[in-house]
């Protein structure tokens, strides 16, 4: 089930939330959990079983790590990190591997006929972070089976993040408060988000969606560079929108999750895309990789081979495929230049600064958006030799007002606005029940709502 | 205590009217009347699913719950419409991949062709190999192709004259093949009525233009609609919203059209396995879909014996594989044939060689519109 949807609206939301808000406290994580179950099952009810498996070794192992602390916790911690990158690596990357051992040695070892559990790669990387953290004495053991599997499949974060880690929740797993006002907030975020998605990411994705039915080829150079931008509103307004939804849920549930962007595209280097970009893969890859790589404490060689892993797996996390690699490795090169010097220019140029990061976002969606290689060398070849066709004042009516409008709401226009009418209560439910009742209205009539993250 | 409490409502009153709003649809959806019929656009609505095991551990429970949940939304033809009402506001011309041009003409977009139209072009080659009779092959390109002082700035569609072009050489290559290109003839015409502005297909008086070019190829005298006997039998019906419309839905500038035919007798009418004294069926003309009238609408098989009076070269059968384009061309033929044959592919089920066995001196007529054809998938039945 996605977000997004009437579905989710007006059949999981009442009915859950009405039960959820009815027990008493010590029945709300097991209400949770089921609910969170109904909610991964309904779509794709065989692998449950998976979720269900890695919840009970995890915990097992947790168990396991506390009872032999100081005797056989490394071990046990490298058996269950080995089963939860093996199954990742079994379902997500398999196939990948045998595809490219075929190519590259002539041998024709057959495919493995599965799909891609959803969420996989956002609850693997959430459950290592409970048994490395207990590992490393961070946290507590957890007894209840009942709570860990409530973390780990906690419905608003379990497909597309936040990536919340075991110690960002583990005190309101065991208690929390439940106020109106958090479920003012929350209802408040989660309408944001839903017309973040709704009325901006699946509009400008159309054009989007439009380009790869007119194909590549064909396209002009002014409505290439119009694709470009249209991606990069659509991928920003879908994720992020997805993360508010989610972070709104987890206020009305109780639960503060970690923001997630914070408004990536206003900013003046690479370096700082980053920081400001899904932080929260950015600061699990941080923590749970780069730093026990050895960091940056190990010499500047070691540095950039760190950071060269980093990338590397940065990339393949998004997607089993050439193109996520080079994507991830695109972002270690510039990183590289900015580390090298090039940023101090940036920091006298403010302007070029600007435009040299857009630009460089915007090429590295291209090369995230288009998995075939050569066909992305077709796209990035009209950008500069596709000419003029005669269709552009065509898509430039129909969605220059989408593009103005996620243009300014992506330069923090928005956020200012909505601070300042904030503390107006009149004025900000009138403007969220007018997205709410367009959101519905677009979903009502949905020719394109997709969900982009079905690889990660 | 008063005062207390208005401020927490006010404090909280996007919680209140968000709970009003989703427990009120929630509501609509379990106690609410089921719609069954989509008037608009033309179709059947999935109703409340049943629950049982095996729908329940194959998904499939799931699939039809989410379809029954979009299609049986409370208030869900004026959701649609305000949705309609705010792309117009933010300047787009678009909806739902139809475009709204000059003076309320709407258009299909088609950027690419599919993949299908390769299919679909070798499918008609093969038919052709298989037979030494004579082919009549003809692809009506659709309205944005013809009427472009009319379709919106930039309107991106492809050439469907170069694909029909494309197609017509290759079956040049058989001798027993013969193609009518309508191009030129409905250019000349292309600001009279020849298209509706809100349906996607042409208009009686287009398919006029479409039947006399057959004739010109296929050897026949065409019957001449200005003549008296033809003009008295002419019948006009207004307010008509076609299916552009039900995928548009903007109201702002859009023309309702006026659906023409000629009340063109004949000895008997068979469709769908019904006889009928009409190729009429006139009580469509009191509904949404006005053009379903022509013919009956689509059923896999159906004959019309003619009863009009013969003009000079009337033949005996003519067999034709169709779409809807054709329905309102047909009643034309009965003034050159006795028997023609209408098989619409989609719904045929039977073998087409028994059928062309059975009719061995039929004149055979291949006619269908340019979006069928680039992307329908039953061509592959006419060797069937």
């Amino acid at each position: 089930m996605i977000f997004s949807s009437l579905l989710f609206l007006f059949w999981f939301m009442p009915v859950f939330f009405l039960i959820y808000y009815l027990v008493p406290m010590r029945a709300k994580n097991f209400v949770l959990l089921v609910g969170s179950m109904v909610f991964y099952g309904w779509g794709e009810p065989k692998y449950l079983i998976l979720l269900v498996i890695s919840i009970l070794v995890n915990y097992l192992a947790g168990l396991l790590i506390h009872r032999f602390r100081g005797r056989a916790d490394r071990i046990i911690l490298i058996c269950a990190l080995v089963f939860d990158i093996g199954m990742l690596f079994f379902f997500k990357y398999i196939n990948f591997f045998i595809e490219n051992i075929n190519t590259l040695t002539g041998s024709s070892m057959a495919e493995v006929d599965i799909t891609l559990p959803l969420g996989i790669s956002f609850y693997t990387f959430q459950i290592m972070s409970y048994v490395i953290d207990l590992y490393r004495g961070k946290v507590e053991v957890e007894r209840s089976v009942i709570n860990l599997g409530t973390y780990l499949c906690m419905f608003p974060q379990l497909i597309a993040g936040p990536i919340v880690v075991y110690s960002d929740v583990s005190a309101a797993l065991k208690g929390r408060k439940i106020s109106v006002s958090a479920i003012e907030e929350g209802l408040c975020t989660f309408t944001l988000g839903l017309g973040s998605k709704v009325l901006i990411a699946n509009n400008a994705g159309e054009l989007w969606r439009e380009l790869e039915k007119t194909g590549y080829e064909n396209i002009s150079a002014p409505l290439a560079w119009l694709g470009m931008l249209a991606f990069t509103l659509q991928i920003y307004f879908d994720f992020n929108g997805y993360s508010m939804m989610a972070i709104g849920l987890g206020k009305m549930l109780g639960f503060e999750f970690p923001k997630n962007f914070d408004l990536p595209y206003i900013s003046s280097s690479i370096t700082e895309y980053w920081r400001r970009w899904h932080m929260t893969l950015s600061g699990w890859f941080r923590d749970y990789l780069y730093i026990p790589l050895g960091g940056n404490r190990r010499g500047k060689a070691r540095v950039i081979f760190n950071l060269f892993i980093v990338w590397f797996v940065t990339g393949f996390w998004h997607g089993a495929d050439w193109n996520f690699i080079l994507w991830g490795l695109y972002f270690f090169v510039l990183l590289m230049i900015e580390r090298a010097g090039f940023c101090r220019i940036l920091e006298r140029r403010k302007i070029f600064a600007h435009v040299y990061s857009l630009l460089a976002i915007g090429f590295g969606w291209m090369l995230f958006a288009i998995t075939d290689l050569r066909q992305l060398a077709v796209y990035l070849g009209r950008l500069f030799t596709g000419g003029v066709s005669g269709s552009e004042p065509y898509y430039l009516r129909n969605y220059f007002a989408v593009m103005l409008l996620g243009c300014l709401l992506s330069s923090g226009l928005g956020n200012r606005l909505y601070d300042r009418i904030r503390k107006r209560n009149g004025v900000t439910a009138v403007m969220l029940t007018g997205i709410l009742i367009l959101s519905v209205a677009f979903l009502a009539d949905a020719s394109y709502n997709p969900f982009l993250y079905f690889r990660f | 205590m008063v005062t207390d409490m208005y401020g927490t409502v006010k404090k909280n009153i996007f919680t209140i009217i968000f709970s009003l709003a989703v427990f009120a649809m929630f509501a609509g959806y379990l106690f609410g009347d089921e719609g069954e019929f989509s008037v608009t656009e033309n179709r059947y609505l999935a109703k409340r699913p049943s629950v049982t095991l095996s729908s329940l551990l194959d998904g499939s429970f799931m699939k039809s719950f989410e379809l029954y949940t979009e299609e049986q939304l409370p208030l869900r033809d004026g959701l649609i419409r305000l949705k309609a009402l705010c792309a117009e506001l933010a300047f787009k011309n678009e909806n739902n991949g139809i475009a709204k041009g000059k003076e309320g003409h709407l258009f299909e977009k088609l950027v690419n062709t599919d993949r299908q139209l390769m299919k679909n072009s070798a499918a008609i080659e093969n038919f052709a190999k298989q037979t030494d009779r004579d082919i009549y092959v003809c692809i009506v390109p659709n309205s944005y192709e013809i009427q472009k002082d009319y379709t919106p700035a930039g309107f991106p569609g492809i050439s469907q004259r170069e694909q029909i072009k494309g197609l017509y050489e290759k079956l040049s290559a058989y001798g027993n093949v013969h193609t009518a290109d309508l191009y030129d003839t409905l250019i000349e015409n292309a600001d009279k009525y020849i298209y509706y502005r809100t349906d996607h297909h042409w208009t009686t008086d287009g398919a006029y233009l479409g039947y006399r070019r057959l004739c010109e190829e296929m050897g026949l005298i065409p019957v001449d609609k200005d003549s008296e006997r033809l003009k008295e039998k002419r019948r006009e019906t207004e307010g008509f919203y076609g299916t552009y419309q039900s995928k548009y839905r903007g109201m702002i500038g859009v023309k309702p059209d006026t659906l023409t035919y000629y009340d063109i007798d004949v000895a008997r009418y068979e469709t769908g396995g019904r006889e009928y004294d009409s190729m009429y069926d006139t009580d469509k003309l009191d509904m949404y879909d006005k053009y379903a009238m022509f013919m009956h609408g689509n059923e896999g098989l159906s004959v019309v014996e003619a009863a009009e009076d013969k003009v000079k070269g009337r033949k005996d059968e003519l067999i034709i594989f169709k779409d809807s384009y054709a329905n309102c061309m047909i009643p034309f033929f009965t003034y050159d044939y006795d028997r023609i044959t209408v098989i619409d592919l989609r719904y045929y089920p039977d073998p087409v060689s028994e059928l062309l066995k059975e009719h061995k001196d039929a004149d055979i007529l291949l006619f269908y519109n340019f979006m069928h054809f680039n992307e329908d998938n039953h061509f592959y039945r006419l060797t069937s």
